[in-house]
């Protein structure tokens, strides 16, 4: 935690009301977005109990499993889910624009669930479903593959930071406001949305106490309460089941309307909340270079879109050596990137990012607009330099690659030499780009000497990492003499009996 | 860092060096043999790694080879060159690098060394050396033999990328420093052998059984009052020695002590006995605790005003000691700055001189004094990071002569009430040195050099 967030967090706590961490909220907000709300049964992993779904806060849909232990209800839950979402993201697979390579679909789904919970739940949703056969013995529906697959991709693709198209909503809150308490009481979206929103009645302290108290907030899932594990659910699946095995189809439906209610009793609060927080979320501005990863958003969904459209596979059970450095080449790269982003639109980001001497602003106090170099090429190009003045704790060295929030898009610089003297840090940089093509540079593209600015280090275009053939892993990352298989993989480890013995 | 089961047992012989002599023969024997793809050797602090790269080098060119060295920074690339041009004049030396690289005055002036940004630039060049970043970039090439070094600080994603350019590989590296590290907070490749954020050498040795390896049974650098210690908390299942006697080194002040005795008591136990703590009273405090890192520096600046005449092997009429020779290690960036900044405090000229820095930049690097802010000096937790035995392990043996740790009492209570929580998960073999139990060894035997401030 920087200094400026630790800050930001006792600020809240004394004063007993969220702060505001950005000035902008950087996450893409889907105008149409679709709310998950899953539940799990505790005790066994990936074992679904209820989801409500829906894509307005008036019309959710709720799907209950009466025995989640029984596997042909938990697969007819997948497939009741599997088409409402399903449905969802067809319809963000109508309208495409551009020709051939850059055509893409100009809006991508967006699926917010309560808490990370969530997607790690949806996660485990998508793993049981992607494999499923269609047909064969203990066949599936169509649906429910198709459905693992396009969960399975959302939730790799939330695990890339700055994207949209899965969100844990209490994530998003978090970004945008301190808290006066813990990374981990910041996982409860009901806590948070005490401190960020408390209900008109009560302060911040009472509807902290609420949202603790499970009779009055019921967990955001996936996991239900203990209590009222024991005191309701287990009573009422065991009426479920005796009923099942009468065979009264009086008692049986009876059975299952209370069933329904106690759920819907459980993951109503959290539904209300979850829009609400979706409104919250509204009232804050969007950053200007939000547009742009969205853009990538849409590309992601188009690209996948078109893979399943011409039958592709569904996704591996683990990464292979080549795929997994590829995955994480990308992921280290989007990581930087969005950090970037978000400090070149957003001044309380900058700051934080000053506070750390990882940027800074300062007062140009001496300018050579007019110096020019000769290149390799035998060509005169401006290279003007500026030394700008800072109190900030500046940590970056000589041949750093700047970029600049206060000038015209495009503009770079490199540090040249940084010369600290006690609290004044004066930093002489050359502008190595953003200044037109003339051997002059453009009007306002060069820092006049008064001037304000602001700079933070360029994330960088970098060519992407180039790796062996995917079919012809190298002898340092895979066991010789096994044919196509990994023997230190174990393949079958998760090999499973499959029927409903129980 | 790996569970050592696969170590090649090495004949114990009594005198340092004749050891040090067999297990390079050993290595270059591997290396002879056309069975292995690749030959590791495990190096402890200052146990020579960087003369084990020249020599296998200049062997594997004098067998008609052409082999490639891999570094992890240009740094590391320049040193490498410039040892090898000066200790084989006879081979000619090529450098890879990037354009706008500017060779450093000691490389410029050699003259059987070429910098060159391709290949075809190097045609002539019998050795050539790289960074690792580099040698991903350099397409259609294979070499027979790779020199790795400093191979345990490469991640596993970054040897995927260049291991296409050599058949066989001559992995160096030291298993007990700081594993490389991602940002990149996923839990998706835990267990897997192919983890692309292990470091490279785990992983090739995790695909490839039966491949050599060996260790370096001589720390040339550490002095012998510091090896047993450093060995039995860090390499505990490798043991070495110190190259030099008990009586090669010492150090001795060239003035009389007058004032500051808190500093000098400190100072002369270093002296004596090669290892000080400097215990400051039990405190809650931040990291950027002004008291412990202004001690920190002003024991610097302290040794730097009494003088002190360094004896050794290398200088046996002794050698006054400079600001370059004295190193303070920290555990955060923010804390180096502030130690920087105490230095200057001082008001002692060439304090600015003593290198202050973070463990991840003080790796390879050798100090005669190393004065050490410990990493849990004054916490309330024992987070993973400042638990990580490789940190602890970096800076405490950096130094020739003494070592001197600077922390808030109460260390070893927080390590009593902090055991390891890591969770434990399937196929991810057991570490070793754990964290706990390193900090627990040096604990008890700074224990026995404390001075109480």
């Amino acid at each position: 935690m920087s200094t400026l967030s630790a800050l930001a967090h006792v600020q809240a706590m004394e004063s007993m009301q969220a702060v505001p961490l950005t000035e902008f909220r950087h996450r893409h907000l889907s105008g149409r977005p679709l709310v998950i709300v899953p539940l799990a049964m505790a005790g066994e992993a990936g074992a679904p109990l209820a989801a409500m779904v829906g894509s307005a806060k008036r019309n959710g849909t709720l799907l209950v499993v009466a025995q989640p232990r029984n596997r042909d209800q938990r697969f007819a839950f997948a497939a009741d889910l599997g088409r409402i979402v399903m449905d969802y993201i067809d319809s963000f697979r109508q309208d495409r624009r551009g020709e051939g390579e850059r055509s893409r679909y100009t809006e991508a789904p967006q699926i917010l669930v309560p808490n990370p919970g969530g997607v790690k739940a949806l996660a485990d949703l998508g793993r049981m479903c992607r494999f499923r056969a269609t047909s064969g013995p203990y066949a599936v529906p169509d649906v429910v593959p198709e459905f693992g697959m396009w969960l399975t991709f959302l939730v790799d693709w939330a695990e890339q930071a700055g994207t949209s198209m899965l969100l844990p909503v209490t994530e998003m809150l978090t970004e945008h406001w301190a808290t006066g308490q813990s990374t981990l009481e910041d996982q409860n979206l009901a806590s948070l949305m005490a401190w960020i929103s408390p209900p008109s009645s009560l302060s911040v302290e009472q509807a902290m106490a609420d949202a603790e108290n499970p009779d009055v907030c019921p967990p955001a899932g996936p996991s239900t309460s203990p209590e009222f594990d024991n005191r309701d659910l287990a009573p009422a699946i065991r009426r479920f089941d005796t009923a099942r095995t009468l065979g009264d189809p009086h008692a049986l439906a009876a059975a299952e309307a209370e069933l329904r209610e106690l759920i819907a009793g459980q993951i109503q609060p959290t539904w209300r909340m979850v829009w609400q927080a979706i409104s919250l979320l509204r009232s804050v501005p969007e950053a200007p270079r939000t547009a742009k990863r969205f853009e990538g958003d849409c590309k992601a969904f188009t690209d996948y879109s078109d893979y399943r459209d011409s039958g592709g596979l569904p996704q591996r059970k683990r990464d292979t050596a080549i795929g997994a450095a590829r995955r994480l080449g990308r992921l280290e790269r989007a990581l930087a990137e969005f950090e970037s982003d978000m400090a070149f639109d957003d001044r309380f980001v900058l700051a934080d990012r000053r506070s750390a001497g990882e940027a800074f602003d300062g007062t140009v106090v001496k300018a050579e607009p007019g110096r020019t170099v000769t290149t390799d090429k035998n060509r005169r190009v401006p290279r003007p330099r500026v030394t700008v003045r800072t109190e900030d704790p500046v940590r970056l060295a000589a041949d750093t690659k700047l970029i600049s929030p206060s000038l015209p898009t495009g503009h770079k610089a490199t540090i040249v030499s940084v010369l600290s003297d006690r609290d004044v840090t004066q930093i002489t940089l050359e502008i190595t780009g953003g200044m037109g093509r003339g051997r002059v540079p453009k009007q306002g593209t060069v820092p006049e000497p008064g001037q304000r600015i602001a700079y933070l280090p360029d994330p960088g275009w970098r060519p992407a990492p180039q790796f062996p053939a995917s079919d012809a892993t190298p002898w340092t990352h895979s066991a010789a003499g096994a044919a196509g298989t990994d023997p230190a993989v174990p393949e079958d480890a998760a090999a499973e009996e499959w029927g409903n013995e129980d | 860092m790996r569970t050592d089961t696969s170590t090649t047992p090495e004949p114990a012989v009594p005198c340092p060096a004749a050891a040090a002599v067999a297990a390079t023969q050993a290595i270059l024997a591997d290396m002879a043999d056309g069975r292995h793809r690749a030959v590791v050797v495990d190096s402890p602090p200052g146990a020579g790694k960087s003369t084990l790269v020249v020599r296998a080098a200049q062997e594997l060119t004098e067998g008609g080879e052409r082999p490639i060295i891999v570094a992890q920074t240009n740094n590391q690339v320049d040193d490498l060159v410039v040892r090898l041009a000066r200790e084989h004049p006879g081979i000619a030396v090529g450098r890879l690098s990037a354009t706008g690289y500017n060779p450093p005055p000691a490389l410029g002036a050699l003259t059987n060394t070429t910098v060159g940004r391709t290949l075809a630039d190097l045609a002539g060049c019998r050795i050539i050396v790289a960074t690792a970043a580099k040698w991903a970039t350099v397409r259609d090439a294979t070499f027979g033999w790779a020199i790795l070094d400093e191979a345990y600080q490469m991640r596993s994603d970054m040897l995927l990328q260049i291991v296409e350019r050599f058949e066989r590989g001559l992995f160096v590296g030291d298993p007990g420093q700081l594993d490389p590290f991602t940002i990149v907070g996923t839990e998706r490749w835990i267990g897997l052998p192919h983890d692309p954020t292990q470091n490279g050498v785990s992983v090739m040795l995790e695909h490839n059984r039966n491949i050599p390896v060996h260790r370096l049974p001589v720390s040339w650098r550490l002095p012998s009052s510091a090896a047993p210690t450093i060995a039995q908390a860090f390499y505990p299942f490798t043991h070495f020695t110190a190259g030099t006697g008990d009586d090669t080194r010492a150090l001795e002040f060239s003035t009389a002590g007058l004032a500051r005795t808190d500093l000098d008591e400190t100072l002369v136990q270093a002296f004596t006995t090669g290892w000080a703590l400097h215990e400051l009273p039990r405190r809650h405090v931040p990291r950027t605790d002004t008291q412990t890192l202004q001690t920190a520096a002003d024991l610097a600046g302290r040794l730097l005003v009494r003088g002190a005449v360094a004896t050794c092997e290398r200088h046996p009429d002794g050698r006054p000691l400079k600001a370059g020779d004295i190193a303070i290690g920290v555990a955060h960036r923010d804390q180096a700055d502030l130690v920087r900044a105490a230095l200057a405090r001082t008001g002692i000229p060439n304090a600015p001189g003593v290198a202050v820095d973070t463990a991840n930049r003080l790796q390879g690097r050798e100090f005669e004094v190393v004065i050490v802010v410990h990493p849990l000096s004054g916490r309330r937790d024992a987070t993973a990071f400042h638990l990580e035995a490789g940190r602890l392990c970096v800076l405490a043996s950096r130094h020739r002569q003494a070592c001197i740790v600077v922390a808030r009492e109460g260390i070893a209570d927080l390590l009593d009430s902090h055991p390891s929580t890591d969770p434990v998960h399937l196929s991810v073999p057991a570490k070793f040195p754990d964290g706990w139990e390193a900090n627990q060894v040096m604990l008890a035997k700074l224990a026995q050099h404390r001075v109480a401030a």
